[in-house]
């Protein structure tokens, strides 16, 4: 896993992505994606969803991921969650790149593929032969009542919706690029299709809702 | 037929647009017609709210988006004619006749390629709704040829302005070269842009996007 690194750091980000080491750096050190602290949101979607055992109910081994950003620390809980096939969107060509290398360890494992697309606009194209689906940054998106719908995903898939309240607050602050902010968890439920819930709360900024659609 | 159209609305005064056409006449080897669209259906127009309390790079909107209805409009010329759409803010600086000689199996649209040189900019940008390389100050196409981007919007319209600020960022990421194979790019130095360079080897087209109106005044509106 760390060998991982070391050669995705080295060699694939020196030549191809340069302009992307330090954030990949930071990503991995301290879990900050570029500035928004990313990897602490994950882990609480990732800790929650073993804490409830859904994956021992469920059948995870086909999962997406939506807006996952740099993804290393990650594969260890896709192990966990039971995934064998993963689909990880994302609006930023260059990241599924630098993913496949981060996640290199986990190859045997987990057969990963990455699209390019806007999980709304483009949502014929996001998979719904799936058992489980998270999407971290739903602030960036138009809202989620408008991608996914109870007709296109098996019944027993789980759904996992991230969103916050960060607005925009100048360049290279956290709410750059987000188009849709809510501010409170009832507010961004809004925004989400008919779910019956089984886990809903907010840390810091970030908005979590767990549920199946209805 | 070679066609030049632009487009007006807001606060542009109507010597802009003789400016213009003096401007293409006087550079043009060849003959062209002028048509300035200034009538535009108001189907989009529910979409065009700003959000209350977003910041001007993220407000959505999608301003402009008068021009991805030329791609409709377009549909009252002759399937053979050739397409050369300009911004009231541009001067044109040599023969037009240079973009007749293109292959026009694809439209073209400005590839922004001083940008390109700064990639830790745009590429770490890309997600974000400010940051393309596509550039429609300039764009060339036939009949039709990009009526494909009418209907995507038409069809995602609630998604698409409630997503997009500008309509470049919005073609690039659902048309641009990551996702589809719609549009060539003029070739480097053929249009340039003052804000990247000024006027030292102005292209065909020189672009004054980007800058403040009393600029503009000073460069563009007094040709």
């Amino acid at each position: 896993m760390f060998r991982n690194v070391e050669r995705t750091l080295k060699y694939e980000l020196d030549e191809k992505y340069s302009h992307r080491k330090e954030e990949v750096y930071k990503a991995i050190r301290n879990g900050t994606d570029w500035i928004y602290d990313c990897n602490i949101y994950k882990e609480w979607c990732y800790e929650k969803l073993l804490e409830l055992d859904f994956h021992k109910a469920n059948d995870f081994s086909k999962t997406n991921i939506v807006s996952g950003g740099y993804c290393f620390y990650d594969g260890q809980y896709w192990l966990k969650l039971g995934i064998k096939n993963i689909w990880l969107y994302e609006l930023d060509e260059e990241i599924r790149g630098i993913n496949g290398r981060l996640t290199d360890y986990i190859k045997h494992d987990i057969e990963k593929t990455f699209k390019t697309l806007d999980c709304v606009i483009d949502k014929k194209w996001v998979n719904k032969d799936i058992g489980l689906h998270i999407n971290f940054n739903c602030e960036k998106y138009y809202h989620m009542k408008h991608a996914v719908s109870k007709a296109d995903y098996p019944d027993n898939c789980i759904f996992v919706f991230c969103g916050s309240n960060l607005k925009y607050a100048g360049p290279d602050t956290p709410g750059n690029g987000n188009i849709n902010i809510c501010e409170t968890l009832d507010d961004f439920i809004e925004t989400l299709p008919n779910m019956h819930i089984f886990f809903k709360d907010t840390m810091n900024d970030k908005h979590m809702v767990i549920g199946c659609l209805e | 037929m070679l066609r030049v159209i632009c487009a007006k609305w807001g606060d542009y005064q109507d010597n802009t647009i003789t400016q213009l056409f003096d401007n293409v006449k006087e550079k043009s080897s060849v003959s062209f017609d002028f048509c300035c669209f200034t009538e535009f259906s108001n189907e989009f127009d529910k979409y065009q709210h700003q959000k209350d309390g977003y910041d001007y790079w993220d407000q959505g909107g999608l301003p402009h988006s008068n021009k991805i209805q030329l791609f409709k409009l377009d549909e009252k010329f002759d399937k053979n004619d050739v397409i050369l759409y300009l911004d009231l803010d541009v001067i044109v600086n040599q023969d037009i006749a240079y973009f007749l000689e293109l292959d026009n199996n694809k439209p073209y649209i400005v590839w922004n390629y001083w940008d390109e040189e700064k990639p830790e900019e745009w590429r770490r940008l890309y997600n974000i709704s400010h940051c393309p390389l596509f550039n429609s100050s300039v764009m060339l196409w036939k009949p039709g040829q990009n009526l494909p981007i009418y209907n995507f919007l038409k069809a995602n319209a609630d998604k698409v302005f409630f997503t997009y600020r500008g309509i470049d960022t919005f073609m690039f990421h659902h048309f641009g070269p990551y996702t589809s194979t719609h549009f060539n790019h003029f070739e480097e130095g053929v249009v340039t842009s003052h804000r990247h360079g000024g006027n030292i080897l102005a292209g065909v087209v020189h672009m004054f996007e980007g800058l403040s109106d009393e600029e503009k005044g000073k460069y563009v509106f007094n040709r």
